[in-house]
């Protein structure tokens, strides 16, 4: 009896690629969470620069004024210049406080869900004196802000 | 004449050189980036300005209720932690490091005593003085830290514009 060659089973012809597409989806989505929460403003000479604090209440959302030795930033805007964080001679004022920057913050204290509640988060640089921090709070105050949040950097 | 074969059917994109750009941006990031928390120390009252002071009668009546943090070039100027102000001076150069928070600490723990009842604490800067200084102030008047105990002291700081506390 002529028995017949068995044939072997031929296994996946093709060559398996390994499918990296998820991985490439999760990386791009690290890359993205990175990128947004990378924050430019902590580097560079003129950066804003926060205090240390023994503070461990969480930042409340809010608008925000930023307050670098250059300048001061309403909601990302420049608004007004400074001198090494101080107020130019000659900066228009409004009251106490500089026109530029009670203008800016008017529309935002209005646009509160509570505007009599109203909270201004100041993002302020520890080098900012208190001879240009002064005025741009009693601004906010015009403007309406009746409460502020003083951001600062955990000690942690 | 044959014509020539395209790309297969069922051809992949090929990822690899994505990937391998992706995979050297994310250490690139995670090197460059900072990652800090961040808290803040809230006010509930808008800065008074020192023009804005009630009468002299009223002044003096309010002296002996209010704790009050002069903050100067030279260092702290407390008043409500004891009999009249103790001044705190801070060390030579008087930067920022150089200002006696732990003394100004206890002082805040002394004015808690005397005042129970008291929730906010007058703090009146000179214009020389530096948010950093300020917030050194605002741990120091608000809360006191003793290792994992912590005793809440004033919780309201109120900034006055100006030279003078009103």
């Amino acid at each position: 009896m002529k028995l017949k060659p068995r044939r072997r089973r031929r296994r996946n012809e093709l060559a398996s690629t390994l499918i990296i597409t998820s991985m490439v989806d999760m990386f791009t989505l690290v890359l993205l969470f990175l990128l947004v929460f990378y924050d430019p403003g902590f580097q560079g000479d003129d950066a804003l620069e926060l205090p240390r604090s023994q503070s461990t209440r969480a930042v409340e959302p809010g608008a925000v004024v930023r307050i670098l030795p250059s300048g001061v930033l309403v909601d990302g805007r420049q608004v007004l210049v400074l001198d090494a964080g101080a107020l130019r001679a000659g900066t228009p004022m409004r009251d106490k406080g500089p026109t530029a920057v009670t203008e800016a913050l008017t529309p935002l204290a209005a646009a509160a869900r509570e505007p009599d509640k109203a909270a201004l988060q100041v993002e302020c640089d520890r080098r900012v004196p208190w001879s240009a921090l002064g005025p741009i709070l009693e601004s906010a105050a015009d403007a309406g802000f009746a409460r502020y949040r003083f951001v600062v950097v955990g000690e942690d | 004449m044959r014509r020539r074969e395209r790309n297969p059917v069922g051809a992949e994109i090929d990822l690899t050189p994505v990937l391998s750009t992706i995979v050297h941006i994310i250490p690139i990031v995670l090197i460059a980036v900072r990652f800090v928390t961040q808290y803040q120390h809230p006010m509930d009252q808008a800065p008074i300005h020192s023009t804005d002071a009630p009468s002299r009668e009223k002044l003096e009546a309010q002296e002996r209720e209010r704790v009050v943090i002069k903050v100067g070039a030279a260092g702290f100027v407390v008043r409500g932690a004891g009999e009249g102000e103790s001044t705190l001076p801070c060390r030579a150069p008087c930067a920022p490091a150089d200002y006696d928070y732990a003394a100004l600490s206890d002082a805040m723990v002394a004015a808690r005593a005397r005042h129970p009842a008291e929730t906010q604490v007058v703090v009146v800067p000179e214009a020389a003085v530096t948010y950093e200084v300020l917030v050194g102030v605002f741990d120091a008047a608000t809360q006191r830290r003793d290792g994992d105990r912590v005793t809440a002291l004033f919780g309201q700081p109120v900034l006055v514009n100006g030279e003078a506390a009103p």
